[in-house]
């Protein structure tokens, strides 16, 4: 029995085709995994099937007979749910509000059912072991909570497909064991699940067939066990890609590229003390809410922090700002390229000569900034048609090589990435990951944050531990993934144990089983 | 308690009773001469001039709620209030249909703004900065600066519905502002102008109608500002081209004040209402303090600035303990 | 938090307050409400002078001058129907527009307070007396004084502002001599909203659109209220015009204005304190309506009335 099946499904966007004579199935009550670079299409197909486009030539079919879908709520009323990779919730209104949004219960003249709809609510968040109040307001919640109340909002309505778009990109490694438990159920009581994501970790643990697109037209659909991880990668890229060896470590060399000594900013971190050779590549790893946006941050001097000493080749700097931080030669690839990394109204040559040129003060702009912005897009094999767009139309890989392409303009000696490739296809990743070994070869030092476990391993020389504002501990290279993951969830000496689940709100009580 | 706290209403009401109070206590009148604010008259007084901003001000924290904004109700006061007095004083037509065709004349307006801003795409603010001139612009050319005196049409003593004149308006403003709080937090219609205003793309995928919506607000914006207009021409007895100019930005402040967020999904029509009211009490108590006189605009703008500080505060604060 | 917050700031409004007076003679204290169109029309600043300086004079009068700060009908009916609530113990007032305050009026007079106009009438109400120009009168001079200027013909133009009561009278006044004169064409008549900068832009505009105009007459005073309103007058075209605050003396010296009509406008104040002053010590007025006259004043006469102006000034 299929649950869905997509028939030479064709749909362009102007001159380009998003998809091109996509055929595959998906059978009922299976996981199916939907993989591939960006701008293989991934997202068009979720939205056809979400309602929210229509397909210029081709069938969708649900349980055999062919449908259109012509909205997002017709797809909704055939049970279709679908949780974005945008956050697309209502900040301002309660978690009940938020699930029913656009379908509520109603009475007359749309008399909303409020009680009727805060039950099936609890119902619900009960069901996915949320452990928030349906009037629970939404704006405060974190990321992770926010994401299940998605799939909440998927459930409310007798869904029988649940389609998921990179539901794990903010999540941390216990969040997404608790999605995939949710999800876990939700197969075994028959819901059918297409899962699209860039991790393929998680696919090849969740998903039970993995289909490959690659510009827009299907490579083919693998059974998980009888396909490995790189002929996946191989699929999707059309290349093969090894596997980068870690650089090994240089010899010591005096004095350390950068020294902090007792830094604290209270209440993000306190007494954070580290050395970076240069060359030397540092992992900084722990979970939400550890402080380590918030050390990076005070490093380039986006806040200032309440004690604490900053050296860079043994002369004391004064983060004042990331301008002066800038000019001592310290950099910082931020988190969240939306919000902090890029001005999107903006072009491309804009943003790449953005930082250059403010730090070094010049007053006017120079001609030679287009043929420069052109260069580093050639460079870092940047794919835009020209760089007089805006960043909005580029994919999170390649926005994210903008980010870097325009700190790295500036020559750094001090590189601080956070999470530098969140939301990043594989082979944008695995550039990314080139750049960042180069730079090291080349004499930088590199302090790298990330949730991605096998990324800080696979790249750092080092990986120091931090977990609700102190470092924990330090571990060589060669550690594995669960001697982290314990220095990163052990219970701290002054407290008791803490469930990692709500380890970063955990102020609130606990509402979680233990996981 | 604490939660009831959170009410935002309740502290709005707060701020206006100790408005109430502290001027009760300034101008507290020596030689035992009676209260000159703290009396009935007074009161009746503030609430029939408050209520020309309030009956409007419902339908502005509507469409703020809502994620646009509207500057054209001023201008639609005083376009319906030209419409329904011309027909009512020149063309006898009866004073229901004068007023149902003054209605008719700001819902015309309301369609525009909606069509400018829903179908061509414009901003809210350039498209309503359009209607406001255009509004004001017809208002102007049919009475070319002359005005309809209705209060001469009208029996002396005449009352609607047995309702003594000055009373008119405020009622209108207590009934229409409990009738859309309902309408706003009891529907699926105000449930979806909420969900517009905290993410509008979030409300497209969930199924609502955006445009639809969008359009009801701007219509529901310029009826009320018509009621309005209507209200003050009967009541005060003349249809005037150039009343209630520049009301819209005292309207829109008036629903700020009362917790609406410019930047949309938040706010109360019943809030807005005791914006009016902590407004309409500042313009009649500030003159009674003796040496104020040239101090009303300075003193309003600060009220104006304190309350918001206040409130973004309050609203971090809560974001952050949470 | 927010209510201290609102609290601090009245406080602070409360030390601005000033402490009334404590009567000197032992009379009851009267307190009258003097209410002008607007804050911000200059010539009424001079009113508000006469008026304390009367109030100072008698000793136990308490002048509340209170106004909307630009020309807002509702504002002005709201404003004098809270002194009605408030009860005091009389009002003058200069009408936006008389006939929309006229119930208003009536409600006060009719609860005891005294009521008076000056400047602009209500004269259709209650209003116990009024104190101002002769405004039909008045627009007859300034018209006369431009014919005989002209020598009976010419273009002329006229500014005004559309709505308030007086100024249409001395419209009235201007067009019935002009009309008797069949040289002379009235090519335009310019409402400029109360607003003097929105004259400058007129007299610039309307000099172009008229390069042979003759004269303009202004029925108010906005052309002489800045001093470079007037500067795209050429030479050759005469102006005529209400009103003779400064900066209008300086002009007309400098040669930019030809006539000028002055009003009471010291009188204004003092004028309306002494009538609600008789009125509440049981004397009214022979006659309601109490003409001031107004002064012509040219470049002969000009230095004399500046010195007289200079003594009206001082407190």
């Amino acid at each position: 029995m299929q649950a869905v099946a997509f028939e030479h499904i064709d749909k362009s966007f102007g001159a380009v085709a998003a998809l091109r004579d996509v055929t595959f199935a998906v059978a009922a009550g299976e996981s199916h995994a939907i993989v591939g670079e960006n701008g293989a299409g991934k997202s068009t197909l979720l939205n056809i099937l979400a309602g929210s486009l229509r397909p210029d030539r081709g069938q969708v079919t649900l349980g055999g007979t062919p449908v259109t879908l012509a909205s997002p709520r017709d797809a909704l009323a055939r049970g279709i749910g679908l949780v974005h990779q945008e956050m697309l919730a209502f900040p301002n209104l309660s978690a009940t509000a938020n699930i029913f949004a656009g379908r509520e219960i109603t009475g007359r003249f749309g008399w909303l059912r409020e009680s009727e709809m805060r039950a099936r609510a609890s119902d619900l968040l009960a069901r996915l072991q949320l452990p928030i109040s349906p009037d629970a307001s939404v704006e405060s919640l974190p990321v992770a909570h926010r994401q299940l109340l998605q799939v909440a909002r998927a459930l409310a309505f007798d869904c029988r497909l649940l389609a998921l778009d990179e539901p794990t990109t903010s999540l941390t490694a216990a969040e997404t064991d608790h999605l995939f438990r949710v999800l876990g159920d939700l197969m075994r009581a028959g819901v059918t699940i297409v899962y699209v994501s860039h991790r393929l970790p998680d696919v090849f643990r969740l998903c039970d067939r993995i289909t490959v697109l690659r510009d827009g037209r299907l490579v083919e659909t693998f059974a998980r066990d009888a396909v490995s991880h790189d002929e996946i990668v191989r699929a999707m890229v059309g290349r093969s890609i090894p596997q980068r060896a870690p650089a090994p470590p240089p010899g010591a060399a005096g004095e350390p590229r950068l020294r902090v000594s007792g830094l604290t900013r209270r209440p993000c971190f306190e007494d954070v003390s580290l050395a970076i050779a240069p060359g030397e590549i540092v992992g900084l790893f722990g979970l939400v809410g550890s402080g380590r946006s918030e050390l990076l941050e005070t490093l380039v001097g986006v806040q200032s922090a309440d004690r604490g000493s900053i050296a860079i080749d043994g002369r004391p700097v004064l983060a004042r700002s990331p301008r002066a931080s800038a000019r001592a030669g310290v950099v910082l690839v931020p988190e969240d390229r939306q919000r902090q990394g890029l001005c999107f109204n903006l072009s491309l040559r804009h943003n790449l000569a953005l930082p250059a040129a403010a730090t070094r003060g010049t007053l006017l702009v120079r001609d030679a900034e287009i043929d420069d912005s052109e260069a580093l897009v050639r460079d870092w094999r940047i794919a835009a048609p020209s760089t007089a767009i805006t960043p909005d139309s580029l994919s999170g890989g390649n926005q994210q090589k903008i980010v870097l392409a325009k700190w790295l303009a500036l020559g750094p000696r001090v590189l601080l990435l956070d999470e530098p490739t969140k939301g990043v296809d594989v082979a944008a990743k695995y550039d990314i990951h080139g750049i960042v070994l180069e730079l090291a070869a080349r004499g930088t030092a590199v302090l790298l944050v990330s949730s991605d476990l096998p990324e800080v391993l696979a790249l750092a020389d080092r990986v120091l531990v931090m977990r609700e504002g102190r470092l924990q501990g330090e571990l060589t290279a060669g550690a594995d993934e669960e001697s982290v993951m314990r220095l990163a969830t052990a219970p701290l000496s002054v407290r008791g144990v803490r469930l990692p689940f709500d380890g970063a709100q955990g102020r609130q009580g606990d509402g979680g089983t233990a996981s | 308690m604490r939660t009831l706290w959170r009410v935002r209403e309740l502290s709005t009401v707060a701020i206006l009773v100790l408005e109430i109070a502290f001027f009760t206590w300034y101008l507290w009148p020596a030689g035992g001469r009676s209260h000159p604010f703290l009396n009935a008259a007074n009161g009746l007084l503030v609430l029939k001039y408050s209520s020309i901003y309030g009956i409007a001000a419902v339908g502005a924290a509507i469409v703020i709620i809502c994620g646009g904004i509207d500057l054209a109700p001023g201008a639609i006061i005083a376009l319906s209030g030209v419409v329904a007095g011309g027909l009512f004083v020149d063309g006898h037509w009866g004073l229901a249909s004068s007023a149902a065709a003054g209605l008719l004349a700001a819902m015309a307006c309301g369609l525009l703004s909606a069509a400018l801003i829903v179908l061509v795409g414009l901003p809210p603010f350039i498209a309503t900065l359009g209607v406001m001139g255009i509004g004001r612009g017809v208002a102007f050319i049919i009475t070319e600066g002359r005005y309809f005196d209705v209060s001469g049409a009208l029996p002396p003593g005449w009352r609607l519905a047995g309702i003594p004149l000055d009373w008119t308006s405020p009622i209108l403003m207590i009934g229409l502002a409990l009738a859309f709080q309902i309408l706003m937090t009891r529907f699926q219609w105000g449930r979806a102008v909420f969900a517009i205003g905290g993410n509008a793309v979030a409300a497209r995928f969930s199924g609502v109608s955006v445009g639809l919506v969008q359009a009801s607000v701007y219509l529901v914006s310029a009826a009320l500002a018509g009621v309005s207009g209507i209200a003050l021409t009967v009541v005060q007895g003349q249809g005037k081209a150039d009343l209630a100019m520049g009301y819209e930005l005292d309207i829109i402040a008036s629903a700020v004040v009362g917790g609406a967020s410019l930047s949309g999904g938040r706010g109360s029509v019943v809030g807005a209402v005791l914006g009016t009211l902590i407004f309409g009490v500042l313009r009649n108590a500030l003159p009674q303090v003796p040496g104020a006189t040239f101090y009303d605009r300075l003193i309003v703008g600060l009220v104006v600035i304190v309350i918001v500080v206040m409130d973004q505060l309050l609203q971090r604060r809560k974001g952050a303990s949470s | 938090m927010r209510q201290l917050g609102i609290v601090l700031i009245v406080a602070a409004i409360a030390g601005c307050g000033k402490a009334p007076v404590p009567a000197g003679n032992g009379a009851p204290r009267l307190r009258f409400a003097v209410i002008p169109k607007a804050l911000d029309i200059p010539v009424f600043n001079y009113a508000k002078v006469g008026a304390e300086r009367e109030a100072a004079a008698r000793g136990n009068i308490d002048v509340i001058w209170r106004a909307p700060e630009t020309a807002d009908q509702l504002r002005q009916k709201e404003i004098l129907e809270s002194f009605i609530t408030q009860k005091v113990d009389g009002i003058a007032i200069s009408c936006l527009n008389g006939d929309f305050l006229t119930e208003t009026i009536n409600r006060a007079v009719d609860a005891g307070i005294p009521v008076t106009t000056w400047d602009a009438d209500a004269p259709k109400s209650k209003r116990l007396a009024f104190y101002g120009v002769d405004d039909l009168a008045a627009g007859r001079i300034l018209a006369e004084q431009a014919v005989s200027l002209l020598g009976g013909k010419g273009k002329i133009a006229i500014i005004t502002s559309v709505g308030a009561f007086n100024l249409q009278r001395r419209l009235d006044g201007v067009k019935e001599v002009l009309g008797r004169h069949k040289d002379i064409q009235v090519v335009e008549v310019y409402d400029i909203k109360e607003d003097p900068v929105h004259c400058a832009e007129i007299i610039a505009s309307g000099t172009n659109r008229y390069p042979d105009l003759a004269a303009w007459i202004a029925v108010g005073g906005w052309p002489v209220f800045t001093r470079n309103a007037l500067d795209a007058v050429p030479a050759r075209t005469k102006v005529i015009s209400f009103d003779t605050i400064p900066p209008a003396p300086d002009l007309l010296k400098a040669g930019k204005v030809q006539v000028l009509l002055g009003q009471k406008y010291f009188g204004w104040g003092s004028e309306s304190v002494r009538l609600l002053a008789d009125i509440k010590a049981g004397k009214m007025p022979a006659n309601p309506i109490i003409d001031s006259g107004v002064d012509v004043v040219t470049a002969a006469n000009v230095d004399q009335y500046v010195i007289g102006w200079k003594a009206l000034e001082k407190p």
